[in-house]
């Protein structure tokens, strides 16, 4: 005779009783399709794939933007940055190039020893790239705006490649950028030469070419933009 | 949310799909119809799951649910091969056709045993023995279950419990 225990004990034995895998999971699968693909990602589905790449773009770019030349990540911001040049008009990438040159003048700030060489490469590529551009102006037929961000940007060069100079980094290659400038200030200078001018524009004139004969051609432009 | 609502279903489905298949089981005696009885309450409910979830007519308790449907089935598929045909583990293959599990129920005789006898026990007997003895659910679930009362569910385990007993000492 079996006691209760011995009974239930022999009950609980039927827990051995259990379907085949295979069978459970094709069950599964007929009742529920398929697991989606990237089940171990939940937030990978299709319809938020734009959305996560968008996500990780924006992101990337937000870590690339404080990252310097020579660090690993520079490169998107390189690549940000192209883009931008490529979608700046024309009339505008002289400035633009002026601009990024600035960008890397203030990157040696705080730059580490190990980014310093890459960061000056930078700088300099870029005032090469804002030279090329520079020989396309021409100072009396640009629009006065561009002519005025190209002399700020200029002006900036200078005051930060001064205070760059007195931290002890020695920065060559603003020749080309000085050149540039020479050739834009002396075209607009010939050219107001040959027009007939007043009183007051002759003395502008003048001190315009005291200012080309002491090397400051940004002022030369800026005296020419004031005056206007 | 149709996908999550797949994704809940889910578990659900992981979580009783082997209660489910055992209490249809021990009712039927073979794999073949265990198999199409266990996936048809699992369509069932996963209708009714992804139809009423999140609304007022939302299934509150699954797994009495699950059960409820089992037996339905079990009940229809009795009531196909007709009335007249006794349902007796005698005549019945009691074990089961599918070579992995015959071969457990064989080797083990006093697994088989106890199955014939709980196969031959009346169908209030084997559930209230089935959910509380073999799938552990406390007495207040099952007599939910059984919409009987407490008091009621105690005495119906003890009068199977000795059923049982009966049954195994007279085989």
């Amino acid at each position: 005779m079996l006691s209760d225990k011995q009974l239930i004990a022999k009950v609980r034995e039927l827990s051995q009783i259990k379907p085949g895998k295979d069978w459970v999971v094709l069950t599964k699968k007929g009742i529920l399709g398929e697991e989606p693909s990237f089940a171990f990602f939940p937030y990978f589905k299709p319809a938020l794939a734009g959305f996560f790449a968008v996500f990780m773009i924006f992101g990337l770019l937000g870590f690339a933007k404080s990252s310097l030349p020579g660090d690993p990540l520079y490169i998107i911001r390189k690549v940000a940055h192209l883009g931008q040049a490529i979608l700046t008009p024309e009339a505008e990438k002289s400035a633009y190039q002026l601009e990024l040159a600035n960008e890397r003048l203030e990157d040696l700030a705080n730059a580490p020893a190990k980014n310093l060489a890459p960061t000056i490469n930078e700088f300099q590529a870029n005032i090469s790239q804002a030279a090329k551009e520079l020989s396309k102006v021409d100072a009396t037929t640009s629009s006065p705006t561009i002519i005025k961000k190209i002399v700020q940007e200029a002006k900036k060069i200078k005051e930060n490649k001064q205070k760059a100079e007195s931290l002890g980094v020695v920065i060559d290659g603003t020749e080309k950028l000085d050149s540039a400038l020479e050739k834009i200030a002396g075209n607009l200078i010939g050219d107001l030469e040959g027009r007939t001018l007043t009183e007051e524009k002759e003395e502008i004139l003048v001190k315009m070419k005291e200012l080309f004969e002491q090397g400051k051609y940004s002022e030369v432009l800026e005296l020419y933009l004031i005056n206007q | 949310m149709p996908e999550k609502k797949r994704k809940e279903f889910s578990k659900i489905y992981n979580n009783y799909i082997d209660k489910i298949y055992r209490f249809i089981f021990l009712k039927v005696s073979s794999e073949e119809i265990t198999q199409d009885l266990c996936s048809e309450t699992f369509l069932r409910c996963w209708t009714a799951f992804e139809k009423n979830q999140g609304s007022e007519a939302e299934i509150r308790n699954i797994q009495a649910f699950l059960y409820q449907i089992a037996r339905n089935l079990v009940t229809d598929h009795y009531r196909e091969k007709g009335r007249a045909e006794v349902v007796s583990t005698e005549i019945l293959p009691i074990v089961d056709p599918s070579p992995g599990l015959e071969e457990k129920m064989a080797q083990n005789s006093d697994l088989e045993q106890i199955k014939i006898a709980l196969a031959d026990l009346k169908d209030d007997y084997q559930n209230v023995v089935i959910w509380h003895y073999l799938e552990d659910l406390p007495i207040p679930e099952v007599a939910k279950m059984l919409d009987r009362t407490e008091e009621a569910t105690r005495v119906l385990l003890h009068r199977a419990l000795s059923a049982l007993r009966q049954k195994i000492n007279l085989s």
